[in-house]
């Protein structure tokens, strides 16, 4: 009975309007997604062969990942190139930071489509789900025809998830596959992997959104309302939670302006610098060099330590506070899987800043030796997972089932007249 | 017989549950995220001070010629207008190591967020049921048979429904305004109060264009539902996508170097080349006019200070090579910055150039303008670098000026003070911005709230096109 119901379902919106102006539109946005985020990466790639660092610099500069087409998150950050001097560590300016534009307007990655309109279209395609039949009088007739309310709930709710995924899932496999098609794309099995769990996240994220207007519509009576309170879930959970959490954990976890880091980093230096210089004019051949280069490194460890904390828990305050929505935690997680996000960043400059611990000195030629070339592997799919990832996705999981059970809990009571 | 539809709108909309419930969400909404944001604003002030403070006592303390430009760096106030603008977060640069990623990976939720996307969403969704439900109801059959002209009915609507959205939300934005201004205890001045009201018109504007483009599309339907999925449609590709796509394809279009190379072309010229030329050439004036100096290099301060003091034979000469190694540093910086800001000025013009193609790219979307208006009108968005670059650079100038009479009158005493010996410079003059007037910001939104204006006209003339030959039936 329920896949009858279903498939009633599928024929009656699959010649509707409605069906084809969001199909056109979601083909329209992951052609538009594909296209940039391709140009994108090669402009990253063609900046990394650049200024990749030859054998024995001090240069560290971390490979573009092709996962950034999916996801961009903290990407374009990420490989900089960092250059180790005396003064610690300096980053050199991102390429997309000379056109202020980008830093004004969101990215429109694949998870952009997901987070965004996949969730858009999950809701307009299941907001009138029960309110129509009843305004139409179809629900009365239906019911007295000694369907069971389970069936009749649960066969329109995979319906109307079919008519949004199966869509989006050929045309995220199109794109996948036109990327994997790509010349300077490296692909290997990680890369299969990761899209793999890609597309099972957003598969639980469209049943949610499907639960989520499923249930307004079970608990509303007219479809015209039933839209204007599924879109404003859709806002709460896409935009108002996510942007609003990070000014609220910048409240509760205060951390140091880049200003203040900045000043910081540099009154030290050429407090350094001067107390060299001065000291080298009473007694111009003394070890003042390498005294100056142990407090610079000094003073810069220290703020490092003073600081990194920080920024870590602020980091830890805003993904706790943006999990409060399911979208919020779809953002942290696919950034996660594609090695762009906040989990990446840290573990990224873990990395960069041991390797100028064990390197410094060699670097500023305190000691003799070959500095040693920087090597960077990004996490794997089981690492993310294991660090932070399983939260997120219990976090999805969880408002999953809670729409879908309250939708079906509230359609049982649900007044068909 | 216009006002009487007009007050028909209005009620209708007004007594109407779903419109009060997005009202009251976008009221709070608002309020909420300017008291946050007031919060910030107060802590980044006291930071602002602080650094200031800092900078200044060191200053005081270490200050000497040859670093002078490099300690005294002006750090910009936090504008005031943070809790409404946002605008360009400087965060989002991410110039240090040690720098906040969050603002790279979610953006923040201020005045201009909430409008661009949350009431052009209330907009679109208020007027995509403005003719097509009438004709559903039967009213519009009625009405038009009572001989009411069209052009007095897509009138009276298109009124109506813009009071019904503008009044509330202008209520939730003075509630936030006297929050700042009276709980928070934000001076206002008469500049702010200017600011203020560009805000609030362009917002108007905005939300019109969006109103006039639901209009648009409820006169181009026949049904409610299919005239709701037109225009959020619309909605999705001028508020989601146009904007962001338009820096991307910008880059696409017009390739500029890599910046970091750029960067490191330019240093390896002022810092390691110079040395190299300065270590070259103070050779050469040593080898050829100074021979007898070669020594001095090895002498500790008060040796040179005594053999100063008891030969003024060697004071004469010393002074005079110290001029001609000053003039020589002089020159060699001159021309190794000439040859920098060579590549950098031609390298900032292409990214200029790529900038600016991006703005236009991202101009066929209202909401673009939007943000231009609105961050330019409160200093925090692309225009406002141009106004801070002349002042801080004539700031720069004035210092520089002060700091080379200091030098030289301190050297006339003191023939052995050079560049790297403290330089008492309390009496400098400070730095203090001043804020563009009223009128340049208005010069500078002219343009966006032209193409605003533009839109609005636009979509409204399409929707009473459209209506004129509506079939009411």
């Amino acid at each position: 009975m329920i896949w009858s119901i279903a498939k009633k379902e599928i024929l009656e919106n699959i010649f509707s309007y409605r069906f084809s102006i969001l199909t056109v539109l979601l083909a329209l946005l992951m052609a538009v997604a594909v296209i940039v985020g391709y140009g994108d990466f090669l402009l990253r790639l063609e900046n990394y062969e650049v200024l990749r660092p030859m054998p024995n610099s001090p240069n560290i500069i971390i490979e573009p990942t092709p996962m950034s087409m999916f996801a961009k998150g903290l990407e374009a950050n990420l490989t900089r190139l960092y250059e180790v001097s005396i003064l610690g560590i300096e980053i050199r300016q991102n390429q997309q930071s000379v056109n202020r534009i980008f830093s004004l307007f969101a990215v429109p990655d694949i998870l952009f489509i997901i987070k965004v309109v996949l969730a858009l279209i999950a809701v307009l395609f299941s907001f009138d789900a029960i309110t129509h039949e009843k305004e139409q009088g179809t629900l009365k007739l239906t019911l007295s025809n000694g369907i069971r309310r389970s069936s009749l709930v649960v066969g329109k709710f995979a319906g109307r998830f079919v008519l949004v995924f199966v869509p989006f899932t050929v045309l995220f496999l199109l794109a996948l596959l036109t990327m994997s098609l790509l010349p300077s794309v490296a692909v290997t099995s990680s890369f299969w992997w990761k899209n793999l769990v890609i597309l099972l996240a957003s598969c639980v994220y469209t049943l949610l959104f499907t639960g989520v207007g499923l249930f307004v519509s079970s608990i509303i009576h007219r479809s015209s309302t039933s839209m204007v309170v599924s879109l404003s879930i859709w806002l709460l959970f896409v935009f108002i939670i996510p942007n609003f959490s990070t000014v609220i954990a910048k409240r509760l976890t205060p951390v140091p302006t880049s200003d203040r880091i900045e000043m910081e980093t540099r009154l030290n230096t050429i407090q350094a610098i001067y107390n060299r210089i001065q000291r080298e004019k009473e007694e111009p051949r003394g070890m003042e060099g390498v005294r100056m280069i142990r407090q610079l490194r000094e003073s810069t460890t220290r703020i490092t330590e003073l600081y990194r904390p920080k920024m870590n828990a602020l980091m830890r305050t805003t993904k706790s506070l943006v999990r409060i929505s399911p979208s919020g935690a779809l953002n942290v997680l696919l950034t996660d899987i594609a090695n762009t996000g906040l989990y990446e960043e840290v573990r990224a400059k873990d990395a960069v800043t041991q390797y100028v611990e064990r390197n410094f000195n060699r670097i500023n030629e305190l000691e003799p030796g070959p500095i040693e070339l920087f090597r960077y592997t990004r996490a794997s799919l089981g690492e993310v997972f294991s660090a932070t990832g399983y939260v997120d996705v219990v976090v999805i999981l969880f408002f999953a089932t809670l729409f879908i059970a309250a939708a079906y809990v509230r359609f049982l009571i649900y007044d068909p007249r | 017989m216009l006002w009487v539809l007009v007050r028909k709108e209005l009620l209708d909309n007004l007594l109407n549950l779903r419109f009060i419930t997005l009202c009251v969400v976008a009221i709070v909404l608002i309020v909420s995220s300017i008291v946050v944001l007031t919060g910030q604003y107060h802590e980044e002030l006291i930071d602002y001070y602080n650094r200031v403070n800092t900078q200044d006592a060191f200053i005081d303390q270490y200050g000497h010629t040859n670093r002078i430009g490099w300690m005294s760096r002006l750090f910009r106030e936090p504008s005031r207008y943070q809790p409404l603008v946002v605008g360009i977060d400087r965060d989002a640069a991410q110039e240090n190591f040690l720098s906040n990623p969050i603002p790279v990976f979610l953006s923040k939720l201020d005045f201009v967020a909430i409008v661009s996307v949350l009431m052009s969403l209330v907009a679109v969704l208020l007027a995509h049921s403005a003719i097509t439900g009438e004709r559903e109801d039967g009213i519009l059959k009625l009405m038009l048979s009572s001989s009411l002209p069209r052009t007095t009915i897509v009138l009276g609507k298109f009124i109506g429904g813009v009071i019904t959205l503008i009044v509330p939300f202008t209520l939730g934005v003075l509630l936030g305004l006297s929050y700042i201004a009276v709980a928070a205890g934000v001076e206002l001045r008469s500049l702010d109060y200017g600011v203020f009201a560009i805000l609030l018109l362009i917002s108007y504007l905005y939300m019109t264009a969006f109103y006039a483009l639901g209009l648009f599309f409820s006169a181009r339907s026949r049904t409610s539902n299919v005239a709701v999925l037109k225009s959020l449609f619309a909605w999705v590709v001028l508020v989601l996508v146009l904007p962001n796509i338009s820096p991307f394809l910008a880059a696409q279009i017009y390739r500029i170097p890599s910046v970091a190379k750029i960067q490191r072309e330019t240093n390896k010229i002022e810092s390691d080349d110079r040395d190299e030329i300065i270590g070259k050439r103070l050779q050469q004036i040593v080898q050829m006019t100074f021979p007898d100096f070669a020594t001095i290099r090895s002498m500790t301060k008060s040796d040179l200070q005594k053999k100063l003091d008891s030969d003024p034979v060697f004071r004469d000469r010393y002074a005079q090579f110290q001029r001609a190694f000053e003039e020589l540093v002089r020159d060699v910086n001159t021309e190794q910055r000439r040859i920098a800001d060579a590549i950098r000025e031609s390298f900032e013009n292409q990214s200029h150039h790529q900038e600016l193609l991006a703005t236009v790219l991202a101009s066929l979307s209202p909401l673009s303008n939007f943000v231009f208006a609105a961050t330019d009108a409160a200093d925090v968005g692309l225009q406002s670098d141009a106004e801070w670059a002349a002042q801080s650079g004539e700031y720069d100038r004035v210092l520089s000026e002060y700091v080379n009479q200091r030098y030289a009158e301190t050297r006339q005493r003191n023939p052995a003070f050079d560049f790297n010996d403290y330089l008492d410079l309390r009496g400098r003059p400070r730095f203090q911005f001043q804020p563009p007037p009223l009128a340049m910001r208005l010069e500078r939104i002219l343009v966006p709230a032209g193409v605003l204006a533009m839109f609005n006209l636009l979509f409204f003339a399409g929707a009473f096109l459209s209506f004129l030959r509506y079939d009411v039936r």
